[in-house]
């Protein structure tokens, strides 16, 4: 019996082992790349590097990672920002709808959530130059906010639906307006299901591609993911650039999230409602 | 007195014109943001649809259904769905089936290292999809490829033409890719619905003779239906939006072989300036949008 | 005019009518209950006059003024919920408080009213507090000081103790008719807890499916129940009901035939009986507590079940062929009340005498037509 229970957990650490290291590969190998010089890349492509030599991280760093870094932190900051506030207070009007209206309401944005950029993208693109707002942060920062609002109204709105309707009715006793009951009754208490959804967005703006490829384009305009693109196009076989480039946009991201990776967590939770 | 946003109200006076109009201020941002970048785009795609233009051409053409007719006739189209249908079908399984796999022995299987394990396994879905495909590029590459040495290791032939250069292979690379960043995603899901079963419920069940796989086949799986049926919607939305892989990892080549209904809309738009035609194919997105869309209320509506 | 007047109030859920017609008035500094079983319209209408909800016809006055579409905050009235309602990221007296900063008032004159209330219900130690860190009875009298703090017209109290334990709702509940005492406010409190109707209240309303079943005080209610679901409602054990017919009838007297036994229950009757006839089927009933050993007429039975609760003992025994009238129970016992210890064994015999002045008899309308002569004590 006891030496059954043991293969099985051996069995069970095999396989967590086995993911974790398929996983976790490219990753430490995308770092230790950084570090070699090119000749390296070709000679000894898999063994560590021979010398810690910062080259390759100054060429990437030449291409303008800097400022893909503070463009994809404005975008993201600002859109977080914007989709909290409008997501928070549209789903607590939806959460508190009785009339077909608002419902109807609820359903479009639902259904929004499943339209793919793609398939609008020509239309939206030909929107927003006529508008004259290609290669405007404001331009981009709205377009993509409008796209995280569905999942974060869908969370949210999930998240108002259980909570307790008697501290709103005692604010409208205390003379609390639906605005105020909003700002100082409902957010105050719904730290974990803001954070929870900033934690999303912030991954999804950070992330976002396609619409940040197409609005905004000029050089000194492009957020992280479109920079690494012109990296890997710019460096097609300085391989310990690109890698070192990759190494500079990922690497503080993964170690803010291994800090704050408690949250994450339990910010999924609550899609599961 | 009947406004849109009022809570239906049956006597008129200040309640209700200042509760509707609250309503209003809370709802309309998100609502109007919603309805000109989501829906307004999504109708002149329909409407464009019927068009023949071009990126610069001053003028549209009315072609009616020529788009379609041409868009069921386009072997490339066909791909592009099906390409789809394989990524949607096969992160179902890949993703879902084995992050239920780890989420399972994270929860139940072992206890010493298991946040170890989550926040390595989650690392990749906070990575942008741009920055995975570049590495994985690299691996793949069929000169210096990690991939190439570990299969050569093993005594195998890497294909010829590359991983990402055999049409009969390139997809299932394009899936895999896929599978490695967002299995962690799911399994992290997954693992939450897992830690609300109450654990009376296993201790019941262990009282009726049900242990270690009967135990998880009717008491887990059943707890978190919900949850496996949120995942699935989300690897199904998630299949038909897939753009930024294949973008970056093969353009949708080789010969178009990799082409998903995203990719091409952008190539035919973007690249061959084709827009009335492109329309045409978002339109078959946006239909398919809607369908899972609709799909996705029923659910949460049961739920 | 009275205080408060509640006029023809009507509240209706698309379809479904949840209050209907109800009318009743309130005077200055009466506490005022609220029974019924769940349903019955009870909580709809304290939230209606809360303004949680809006009616759908009707009008509410409070002191001359017309408070029927005002906004909740605006008409004088404060609520003490169920759950306490307290606002989890304020300290007590951020809760307290919070009502009287909304309207706008100073900083110093919130602090005074704060303190005021926090003395009444001797929280004053826990004002800095946050509602986590409380017991159970502790939130309740924050929520109770919250709407102290407001100095409203009207006190409204949505089954407050029902959270609470046993002990804790005993003491409560002097507390409260202290307070009210203390304050001479008007309350008005729902409950389903006949304990807390009978023992606090100055008058009890008696909702039943969104009507009134009846209106008085606590002892009205007890002795004369205006028919037989307000008979049932308040008393506990259940009062004993069961079919008769009845057999011949006077101005003075009836006389009663119960199946299965062969005497008549001979009853009087006086000015305030309701019309009866020769042949009528009656529904007569005996509070536990008048079924004696010295009456008469007597029903024979066996003893089902002891509670032997130290100063009193409760029997339930079976009156085959005679069946109780209760739907809920398979067998139905009929519930006997001793103000004494008795040692008895499941299975014994006992005669229920039926004293006449006890009984009460409902016509098949469940109105009551026969009254029992109240002794009140000399």
């Amino acid at each position: 019996m006891m030496s059954k229970f043991r293969i099985t957990k051996i069995a069970l650490y095999g396989i967590m082992i086995l993911w974790s290291t398929f996983v976790l590969m490219p990753l430490v190998w995308m770092v230790l790349a950084s570090f070699k010089t090119r000749r390296e890349m070709f000679t000894a492509p898999y063994d560590l590097p021979s010398a810690l030599t910062l080259d390759s991280f100054e060429r990437a760093w030449g291409v303008g990672l800097g400022w893909f870094i503070a463009n994809s932190a404005l975008i993201t900051v600002s859109s977080v920002g914007l989709i909290i506030l409008v997501s928070g207070t549209a789903a607590y009007v939806l959460a508190r709808a009785k009339s077909v209206w608002l419902r109807m309401a609820y359903i479009a944005i639902v259904v929004g959530f499943a339209v793919p950029v793609a398939a609008v993208i020509v239309p939206l693109y030909q929107m927003v130059s006529a508008a004259g707002f290609v290669n405007s942060y404001v331009g981009l920062i709205i377009v993509t906010s409008a796209y995280g609002i569905p999942f974060t109204v869908i969370l949210f709105f999930a998240f108002f639906l259980d909570f307790p309707k008697e501290l709103e009715e005692a604010a409208r006793l205390d003379g609390c307006s639906k605005q105020q009951i909003f700002f100082r009754i409902i957010i105050p208490l719904s730290g974990p299901a803001v954070a929870s959804a900033a934690i999303f967005q912030a991954v999804f703006v950070w992330n976002e591609f396609l619409l940040a490829l197409l609005l905004l384009n000029s050089p000194g305009r492009k957020t992280i993911p479109v920079g690494i693109l012109q990296l890997q196009g710019e460096f097609t076989s300085d391989w310990p650039a690109i890698m070192a480039g990759l190494s500079l946009a990922t690497v503080p991201l993964l170690l803010v999230f291994i800090v704050l990776q408690k949250y994450f967590v339990r910010s999924l939770a609550g899609l599961g409602k | 007195m009947n406004s849109p946003f009022g809570t239906q109200k049956q006597a008129g006076g200040r309640r209700t014109m200042s509760s509707g109009a609250s309503n209003a201020i809370l709802l309309l941002p998100a609502l109007s943001l919603c309805m000109i970048f989501i829906f307004v785009p999504a109708m002149l795609a329909i409407s464009g649809s019927l068009y023949s233009y071009g990126l610069t051409s001053p003028t549209r053409d009315f072609v009616g259904l020529g788009n379609y007719i041409k868009l069921v006739q386009d072997s490339i189209f066909w791909v592009s769905l099906k390409n789809n249908l394989i990524i949607v079908f096969g992160s179902i399984v890949l993703q879902i089936g084995i992050g239920c796999v780890l989420a399972a022995i994270l929860d139940r299987g072992i206890t010493f290292g298991s946040t170890f394990f989550r926040t390595i396994i989650f690392m990749p879905v906070i990575v942008s999809a741009v920055a995975v495909a570049v590495v994985w590029l690299i691996i793949l590459d069929p000169n210096i490829g990690m991939l190439n040495k570990i299969v050569q290791s093993v005594g195998l032939t890497p294909p010829s033409l590359g991983w990402l250069g055999d049409p009969k292979i390139s997809i299932w690379i394009v899936l895999g890719v896929a599978a490695w960043q967002q299995t962690g995603f799911m399994m992290v899901l997954i693992l939450a619905g897992l830690q609300g079963v109450p654990q009376e419920r296993y201790e019941a069940a262990a009282l009726d003779g049900a242990r270690g796989l009967r135990a998880f086949w009717y008491i887990t799986l059943p707890s978190i239906r919900n949850i496996l049926i949120v995942a699935v919607l989300i690897t199904t939305i998630g299949g038909f939006k897939v753009f930024d892989f294949v973008f970056v990892l093969t353009k949708g080549g080789p010969a178009n072989a990799t082409q998903v209904l995203g990719t091409y809309t952008y190539l035919q738009a973007f690249t061959l300036g084709n827009l009335g035609y492109a329309n045409a194919i978002a339109v078959v997105l946006l239909l398919i949008a809607v369908l899972i869309g609709w799909l996705q209320l029923k659910v949460s509506r049961q739920a | 005019m009275s205080f408060l007047e509640i006029t023809n109030i009507v509240k209706d859920y698309g379809a479904f009518r949840a209050i209907n017609d109800v009318s009743f008035s309130v005077e200055e500094g009466e506490f005022i209950v609220m029974v019924g079983p769940s349903g019955c319209g009870k909580s709809t209408l304290l939230r209606s006059l809360a303004g949680l909800e809006d009616i759908t016809s009707g009008s509410l006055i409070l002191g001359g003024r017309d408070i029927t579409r005002d906004e909740p905050a605006d008409r004088g009235v404060a609520m003490v919920f169920q759950n306490y309602a307290l606002y989890p990221h304020m300290t007590v007296a951020q809760n307290m408080g919070f009502g009287l900063k909304m309207a706008g008032q100073s900083k110093a004159d919130v602090k005074v009213a704060v303190e005021r209330a926090a003395k009444t219900l001797r929280i004053t130690d826990h004002l800095h507090k946050r509602p986590k860190m409380l017991s159970g009875g502790q939130r309740q009298r924050v929520a109770i000081g919250r709407a102290i703090t407001r100095s409203p017209d009207v006190f409204l109290f949505d089954e407050p103790l029902s959270n609470l334990d046993a002990s804790l709702r005993a003491q409560m509940r002097v507390e409260l008719g202290h307070l009210h005492a203390e304050l001479g406010a008007t309350m008005i409190y729902v409950t389903h807890d006949q304990v807390e109707a009978m023992t606090m209240a100055s008058r009890i309303i008696v909702l039943n499916g969104g009507d009134i079943e009846q209106i008085g005080t606590p002892l009205e209610l007890y002795n004369k129940p205006a028919n037989r679901f307000v008979a049932e409602f308040l008393g506990s054990p259940r009062i004993n009901l069961f079919d008769g017919k009845i057999a011949a009838i006077n101005a003075q007297t009836a006389s009663i035939k119960i199946d299965g036994i062969a005497d008549h229950l001979e009853i009087s009757l006086s000015s305030d009986s309701g019309p009866m006839a020769s042949g009528d089927k009656v529904t007569v009933g005996i509070r536990p507590e008048s079924i004696n050993d010295t009456a008469p007429w007597k029903i024979p039975a066996k003893i089902s079940v002891i509670e032997s609760l130290g100063r009193e003992t409760l029997f339930y025994v079976n009156a085959d062929p005679v069946k109780t009238l209760d739907p809920d129970a398979k067998d139905p016992l009929f519930a006997v009340h001793k103000s004494n210890q008795i040692t008895a064994q499941i299975g014994d015999d006992i005669s229920l005498g039926i004293p006449q002045e006890g009984v009460f008899l409902f016509n098949e309308a469940g109105e009551t037509v026969r009254y029992p002569i109240t002794q009140t004590a000399p």
